[in-house]
């Protein structure tokens, strides 16, 4: 009986471990890395104004943030 | 909202701000709207930038399809990419003000330069042999976010102190109280100086004022949330040991506990 419920407990953790999105392992590799050179965009921004990446700089650079959504 | 306040920090780091996310500009507008945002929000509906990127997250389904895992590039002038964050769990994030810290903490250490930067008003504690000036990257922050705090250590006059890592004298530390309501990691201490010591050993001390970085990671338990909500302050505390000595002689070992009070601020997108 205890042998049967553990092997039970034991598929059933594997079987989670195994649905669980895998994102933690390839975060590092995620996306361009530092050193590279970022991919130019233009899109609209928040007043439909068409802007791009480049255009956004300021003297030292960008800071720019990918979020999820401004709706939720 | 989180990059609205921080943007002083990242403005006075000569860095423009740009938010990225695959809303339509009509929600961005509402949004921006609410939290009064003057920095550029980009709608990148149907997620082809997040994707161009290479960041979409295609394990979302439904109605969170075209999402990206969050995170934070910072580039150059020239659009060279020089750090990049992301959300290694969900909902836990690097803070902005604390991604400009490390930029210009990394930029500090490189060109030998001395503690500086704001870093926000701080309490300042006096030792028997130094003084202690707290900071923060960010004095209001959300659970899940990770924030630098700052202490800057000012040597008292002729006075030095042992940089970690030296067998023989009581090295600075900076150690964490555990709590449930925050993670720290090791503490970030800046490079220090050679000396010889009066038996002739060579070791290395801070003479001069220095700042330490302790990263922490506000936790996302249901008591930080209630406490968000409730925005109510956050005390994280810690203590610092030192022992200082000057050209004649070493004195006793001091611990001094440290805290800095944050406003927690609800989780936002």
């Amino acid at each position: 009986m205890l042998t049967m419920l553990r092997t039970l407990f034991a598929f059933a953790v594997v079987s989670l471990l195994a649905a669980w999105p895998h994102a933690q392992t390839s975060l590092a590799t995620l996306g361009p890395q530092v050193g590279q050179r970022a991919i130019d965009f233009s899109l609209a921004d928040q007043q439909d104004r068409v802007r791009t990446l480049k255009s956004l700089a300021g003297p030292k650079g960008t800071m720019l943030v990918f979020f999820r959504s401004a709706d939720w | 909202m989180q990059l609205q306040r921080s943007l002083p920090d990242i403005q006075r780091a000569g860095l423009g701000l740009v938010a990225v996310s695959y809303d339509s500009t009509a929600t961005l507008r509402a949004f921006a709207d609410k939290h009064a945002i003057t920095f550029p929000m980009l709608s990148d509906q149907g997620s082809k930038t997040i994707a161009a990127w290479g960041i979409l997250n295609r394990e979302a389904t439904g109605r969170t399809a075209g999402i990206p895992y969050p995170g934070t590039y910072v580039l150059d002038s020239k659009g060279v990419i020089v750090s990049r964050n992301f959300e290694e769990a969900y909902q836990e994030r690097d803070s902005a003000a604390s991604i400009v810290a490390a930029l210009q903490q990394s930029s500090a250490s490189a060109a030998g330069a001395k503690a500086s930067g704001p870093l926000g008003a701080g309490a300042e504690l006096i030792g028997k042999y130094v003084k202690l000036r707290l900071g923060a990257s960010d004095t209001v922050a959300a659970p899940g976010h990770r924030i630098t705090l700052t202490l800057d250590v000012i040597p008292g006059p002729k006075i030095h102190v042992y940089a970690p890592g030296q067998s023989g004298y009581i090295s600075i530390a900076l150690t964490m109280n555990d709590s449930p309501d925050w993670k720290a990691v090791a503490p970030i201490f800046p490079r220090a100086t050679p000396f010889v010591d009066p038996v002739g050993e060579r070791v290395q001390v801070f003479d001069k004022p220095f700042r330490v970085h302790q990263s922490v990671t506000l936790t996302l338990t249901p008591s930080m949330r209630q406490r968000a909500t409730a925005r109510e302050a956050l005390v994280v505390v810690g203590s610092f040991e030192y022992q200082a000595c000057d050209d004649k002689v070493c004195y006793r070992p001091e611990t001094i506990p440290v805290q800095w009070t944050l406003s927690l601020t609800p989780i936002e997108p």
